[in-house]
C-alpha cells in the first residue's frame, strides 16, 4: 500500500470572478521512504498542493479529491481541522524562511520541547535528552548550550536545522519541506540538502520537495513532478526526467538556467510570455501561447495526462519519445 | 593606456554594534578591499551573508563615507562629501527585491521622472520623450507610464526598476542580486536584457551575486569575498574553471547543477560549520574555520593577496592543479 | 493568487473600496457630509434667525413633548431664541473650528515629526521630548493654562487644543518616517538626487499618510469635544455665539427645568464625536497594509 495515494485533487477559491482552480486534478502517489520532488514557478500551485495534503486549506479555498488515501485512510472528505488531527504525528512540514517560522521569543529548546510535548508522553528530563539528540542529529555543535539560545541568535541555516529538528521529533512518515533552501547561503543549502537526504535513509521517512530551483532536485530526490498553471505537465523519476525531458516546459526550464559564457551576440534562451492569471487561462494546452512546438491541435484541445511506462506527461506532441517496440 | 573608470583602493569600513547597556565590538564589514572597474567591463562580486557585499554597494554609492581607503574615478580621488552627488549620477543600482524597490504609491512615470527632474536639466516634455523612450527599450509599454507598481509582475516591475536606473545616463551599473528574487525563467528574460542594454549603453557594470551561473553569463572579471575580504580575484573564466582558492572552489561545487555531470559533491568538499560572526572573526586566515585543507600557518597568519598566475590570490596554499577535479 | 483586473485599481481605489463596505463607516461620512451641509448651508436652513429672542416662546419644549409646537421643533431656550436655528449655527462654529485644529495640529505635527524622523540626533530629541511634557499634561488641564495665558476666546481655544493634539501626529510621523525610511525604495529615491524637503513630501508622505488620516478624524472628535469643554468652562467661545459647548453652558441652570436646552447641545455633540469616529474606524481598516487584498 502507497504511503501517500492522491487522485485528481482540485484545490479551488472563491473570488469575485468566480471560482478559480490553483490547483486542477492532480495525482501524487507516494510510497514509504520514498522522495518526490514537485517543480514549478510561481502560480504552479505546488505550494497550495502540500498545503492541502496537510489540511491547512481552509475558507475560502476548498480542496476536493476522488481520495486523499494516507496510510489507507481516506483525508479528502474531513473537515480541515480532522485531517490534522489524523495526520498528528505522521506528517510534518517545514518552510522557507526559518527566521519567520521560528517563534521569536522563545527559546530553541523551549519550541521544541512544545513540539514534543504535544506528539510525546515523556518526562521533561527525557524531553530535553530527545530535544538534545534531535540537534544532533540534524548536525548542530554543541547541542546542551543550543536549547538556551534564541532563534535571532542564530544563523538562517542553523535555525532551518532546528525547524527540521522540529519537523522529525515526532517521527513522521513523511515530511513536507516548501522551498527549504531557498532563503539560505549556497554553501549552507548544500549542507541542509544533504541532511533532509540523510534523514530520510536513515529514518525510512518519505519527502515531498517543493522547490523551482531544478538543481536542488537534482540530487536529493527520486522522483520529480512538474507542474504549470495548477497541472501537472510531466512526472518521471529523477534521473530519466534530466536525461530526458518530455514536456518543453520541462526542457525550458532547463534551458533557462544560464551554464557556460555567452559567446557575442549569444542571449540565453527564454520561455516567452508568462504564466497565466488563473482566471484568464488559455483554451486548450495551458503552455501553448509560449510553447514553441504548439500547433492547432494543443491551441484548441486540452491534452490528457498519458501514462507510460512508469512516467507520464501532459502534451500532444512530448519531446523525443523513444517508442517501444 | 587610460585610467579604469572606478578603481578601489584598500576600502575599509565597520560598524560599531551594541552588545549590551554597557559593551560595543566593531563589526568588521570590509576590510583591504581593492579592484577596479575598467570601461565596458562587467565584474561579479561574489559572496554569501556576512561577505559585506552589500556594504561594499553602499560605499560604491557614497552613500557612507570609509573607514580607511578610497575611490577614484578615471583617476581621480572621489573626495567626501563634494562628489558624491556627481558619483550618483554616474553610478546607479538595481536593488534585488522587486516588490520593495518601487515606491508602492507612484506611478511607473512619476518614478522614472524622478531622477531627471534632481539630475538631469530637461524641459517636461523631454523628460516624457525620455521616459517613453526608455519604457520602451526594456520591453515595456509606454501607455502603461500612468500604472501602479503592483499592476506589474515580478520580472515587469525589476524591468522598470533597470528603466529607472538607465534613464540619467549612467556610466556604472550596479546590480544587487538583481535577479534573485525572481523565477528562473524570468531570470533568463532579464539578464537577457541586461546583455542588451549594457551593450547598447557601453555600461560598465557590477555585478553582486552569490549565484555562480550569473556570474559565467555576464562576468568579465570576478572578485570572491568571504568575511568582508578578497579571497580571489580575476578573469572569470579563468576563476571559473580553474579556482586557486579553496572557497572559491567550495562556492563553485555547491553551485547546484541540474546536470549530474556537475551535481554537487556531498561530503568531500562540503564546508564544515556556519559562517562565523563578523563581530569575532577568526584570526589568521578568516577562512580557515571552514577549510578543509586548513594547515597551522593559516591559524595565525592572514594570507595576503598577491598575484598569483595572472591573478590576485589570498591564501597560503592555494589549490593546485592535481587536486582539481 | 492573482486574478486580471483587480490589479487594476490605483491603491486609493483600491482604500475606497474596503471603506465603502464598511456600513460604520459610510453612516458616519453621510453624517458628517450632513453636518457640513447644514454648516454651509446654515442661513437657508435653520427655520430662524439663531440670534432672534422670540419674547412669547421662552423655554417652549420640544416637538415630541407637551406644549411643544412645529414652530420651534426642537424648543426654544430662556430667552425665546430656537434652539434648532442655534444648532445649526452652531454646527458652524464646531464643524469648521474642528477642522482648523486638526489642520493646524497636523501640518505643524507632520512638519515636526518629519524633521524628527529623518534628522535624528539632537533635533530628534528635543522635539520628542517637547511632545513627552505635552502628553505628559492632563489635555485639558494644558489647554485651560493656554487660554488662560492668552486670552478667552473660539480663536485661543483653538490654538489651545491644537497644541494638546500636536503629539499624536508628531508621534505618528516620527514613527512612519523611521520605519519607511529603511526600505529600498526611499534608499532608491535618495541615489536619484531628492534630499530632504523632497524625499519626505515626493516620496515619503504618500506612503505615511495612512495613519495620519485615521488620526485627523480622531483628532477632530477630540477636538469638538475639547472646544465644547471650554466653551462649557466659559473658556471658549463667548456667549452668544451659539457654539455647542457654550449652548451647554448658558443653559445649565435649566437642567431640571427645560432639559432639552441641555441634553440637545449634547446630542449634536454626540452624535458628531460617533460620526468621526466610526469614520476613523473604518478608515483604519481600509488603509492598513498589511490587510492585503
Amino acid at each position: 500500500m502507497a504511503l501517500l495515494e492522491v487522485k485528481d485533487l482540485k484545490v479551488s477559491f472563491t473570488t469575485n470572478h468566480g471560482r478559480l482552480y490553483a490547483v486542477d486534478g492532480i495525482d501524487v502517489t507516494l510510497e514509504a521512504g520514498e522522495s518526490l520532488a514537485i517543480v514549478g514557478e510561481s502560480g504552479s500551485g505546488k505550494s497550495v498542493t502540500s498545503l492541502s495534503i496537510m489540511g491547512l486549506i481552509e475558507n475560502p479555498g476548498e480542496v476536493q479529491a476522488e481520495h486523499i488515501l494516507f496510510k489507507g485512510q481516506d483525508l479528502a472528505s474531513v473537515s480541515a481541522r480532522k485531517h490534522r488531527a489524523i495526520l498528528g504525528n505522521e506528517l510534518s512540514m517545514i518552510f522557507q524562511d526559518p527566521s519567520s517560522s521560528l517563534n521569536p521569543c522563545f527559546t530553541i529548546g523551549a519550541q521544541i520541547d512544545e513540539a514534543l510535548k504535544k506528539h510525546t508522553d515523556t518526562s521533561r528530563k527525557a524531553r530535553r535528552q530527545r530535544a538534545i539528540d534531535l540537534l544532533k542529529a540534524v548536525g548542530i555543535p554543541d547541542p546542551e548550550s543550543r536549547l538556551a539560545a534564541w532563534p535571532h541568535q542564530l544563523s538562517g541555516g542553523m535555525n532551518q536545522r532546528v525547524m527540521i529538528a522540529i519537523a522529525i521529533s515526532c517521527n513522521p512518515a513523511l515530511l513536507i519541506a516548501d522551498e527549504p533552501t531557498t532563503a539560505l547561503d549556497v554553501t549552507i543549502q548544500a549542507q541542509i540538502m544533504s541532511l533532509l537526504k540523510e534523514l530520510g535513509e536513515s529514518r525510512d521517512m518519505a519527502m515531498i520537495l517543493i522547490t523551482h530551483d531544478l538543481g536542488v532536485v537534482a540530487e536529493t530526490v527520486d522522483r520529480v513532478m512538474v507542474m504549470y498553471a495548477g497541472q501537472v505537465v510531466e512526472s518521471a523519476c529523477k534521473n530519466d526526467l534530466l536525461d530526458h525531458p518530455q514536456h518543453p516546459y520541462t526542457r525550458a526550464l532547463m534551458e533557462s538556467i544560464p551554464s557556460g559564457r555567452l559567446q557575442g551576440d549569444q542571449r540565453l534562451p527564454v520561455i516567452p510570455g508568462r504564466v497565466p492569471v488563473l482566471d484568464m487561462l488559455p483554451g486548450g494546452c495551458r503552455f501553448h501561447p509560449r510553447c514553441k512546438y504548439a500547433d492547432d491541435k494543443c491551441r484548441q484541445q486540452r491534452p490528457e495526462l498519458v501514462i507510460d511506462d512508469n512516467r507520464s506527461v501532459r502534451c500532444f506532441h512530448p519531446l523525443g519519445v523513444i517508442k517501444h517496440v | 593606456m587610460s585610467s579604469p573608470l572606478l578603481e578601489v583602493h584598500e576600502l575599509a569600513k565597520h560598524y560599531p554594534v551594541k552588545l549590551g547597556p554597557f559593551r560595543t565590538g566593531m563589526l568588521q564589514a570590509l576590510s583591504d578591499v581593492s579592484f577596479d572597474v575598467g570601461v565596458r567591463q562587467t565584474l561579479a562580486i561574489v559572496g554569501e551573508s556576512g561577505s559585506g557585499k552589500s556594504t561594499l554597494a553602499r560605499q560604491l554609492l557614497m552613500l557612507e563615507k570609509p573607514n580607511h581607503g578610497s575611490l577614484h574615478h578615471k583617476g581621480e580621488l572621489l573626495r567626501w562629501p563634494q562628489d558624491v552627488r556627481s558619483m550618483q549620477r554616474r553610478t546607479r543600482m538595481i536593488f534585488q527585491n522587486p516588490f520593495e524597490s518601487l515606491n508602492p504609491r507612484k506611478q511607473i512615470y512619476a518614478l522614472l521622472e524622478e531622477p531627471l527632474i534632481n539630475h538631469a536639466s530637461d524641459s517636461a516634455a523631454d523628460r516624457r520623450e525620455r521616459i517613453y523612450a526608455m519604457l520602451d527599450s526594456v520591453g515595456l509599454n509606454p501607455n502603461q507610464a500612468n500604472r501602479y507598481p503592483h499592476m506589474f509582475s515580478g520580472g515587469q516591475r525589476q524591468r522598470i526598476a533597470i528603466a529607472r536606473a538607465l534613464i540619467i545616463g549612467p556610466e556604472l551599473l550596479i546590480a544587487d542580486e538583481a535577479v534573485s528574487a525572481l523565477d528562473v525563467s524570468v531570470q533568463a528574460q532579464v539578464l537577457n536584457l541586461l546583455l542588451d542594454l549594457i551593450k547598447a549603453h557601453g555600461l560598465s557594470c557590477i555585478f553582486i551575486t552569490h549565484d555562480i551561473s550569473v556570474v559565467e553569463v555576464m562576468a568579465d572579471e570576478v572578485l570572491v569575498l568571504y568575511m568582508g575580504r578578497v579571497m580571489e580575484y580575476g578573469r572569470a573564466d579563468e576563476v571559473l574553471t580553474k579556482p586557486m582558492h579553496h572557497y572559491t572552489k567550495t562556492l563553485l561545487d555547491c553551485t547546484p547543477r541540474f546536470d549530474r555531470s556537475g551535481m554537487r559533491a556531498m561530503d568531500e568538499d562540503q564546508l564544515a560549520g556556519d559562517i562565523p560572526s563578523s563581530l569575532n572573526p577568526p584570526s589568521g586566515c578568516v577562512f580557515h574555520t571552514r577549510c578543509r585543507h586548513v594547515q597551522e600557518r593559516c591559524r595565525v597568519e592572514q594570507p595576503v593577496l598577491v598575484e598569483h598566475e595572472g591573478r590576485r590570490l589570498a591564501c597560503h596554499f592555494p589549490v593546485s592543479q592535481r587536486m582539481a577535479k | 493568487m492573482i486574478t486580471h483586473d483587480e490589479n487594476l485599481m490605483t491603491p486609493w481605489q483600491q482604500n475606497w473600496q474596503v471603506l465603502h463596505s464598511n456600513v460604520g463607516a459610510m453612516l458616519g461620512l453621510s453624517v458628517l457630509l450632513i453636518l457640513v451641509i447644514c454648516a454651509v448651508f446654515a442661513p437657508v436652513i435653520a427655520p430662524h434667525d439663531p440670534a432672534m429672542q422670540y419674547s412669547d416662546a421662552l423655554l417652549v419644549p420640544p416637538i415630541w413633548m407637551e406644549g411643544g409646537t412645529m414652530r420651534f421643533f426642537l424648543g426654544t431656550d430662556d430667552i425665546g431664541r430656537d434652539l434648532a436655528s442655534r444648532l445649526i449655527y452652531g454646527a458652524r462654529f464646531s464643524m469648521s473650528i474642528g477642522l482648523i485644529i486638526v489642520i493646524i495640529a497636523m501640518i505643524t505635527g507632520v512638519l515636526l515629526g518629519a524633521m524628527a524622523g529623518m534628522r535624528r540626533g539632537f533635533v530628534e530629541a528635543s522635539i520628542m521630548r517637547l511632545m513627552d511634557i505635552i502628553l505628559a499634561l492632563p489635555s485639558l488641564l494644558l489647554a485651560i493654562v493656554i487660554v488662560a495665558i492668552l486670552g478667552a476666546s473660539l480663536i485661543n481655544a483653538a490654538i489651545a487644543v491644537a497644541i494638546v493634539l500636536l503629539p499624536h501626529f508628531v508621534r505618528i510621523t516620527r514613527a512612519s518616517v523611521v520605519a519607511e525610511s529603511s526600505r529600498d525604495y526611499v534608499l532608491a529615491a535618495q541615489l536619484d538626487g531628492a534630499r530632504g524637503p523632497r524625499l519626505f513630501a515626493i516620496t515619503l508622505l504618500p506612503n505615511i499618510a495612512a495613519p495620519l488620516i485615521v488620526q485627523s478624524t480622531l483628532a477632530f472628535s477630540s477636538a469638538i469635544l475639547d472646544i465644547a469643554a471650554l466653551g462649557f468652562l466659559g473658556l471658549g467661545a463667548q456667549p452668544p455665539t451659539p457654539e455647542w459647548g457654550t449652548l451647554l453652558s448658558s443653559s445649565r441652570e435649566f437642567i431640571e427645568r427645560a432639559p432639552w436646552t441641555v441634553t440637545l447641545p449634547g446630542v449634536a455633540i454626540l452624535i458628531t464625536v460617533m460620526a468621526s469616529n466610526l469614520l476613523g474606524d473604518g478608515l483604519r481598516d481600509a488603509l492598513d497594509p498589511r490587510l492585503k487584498r
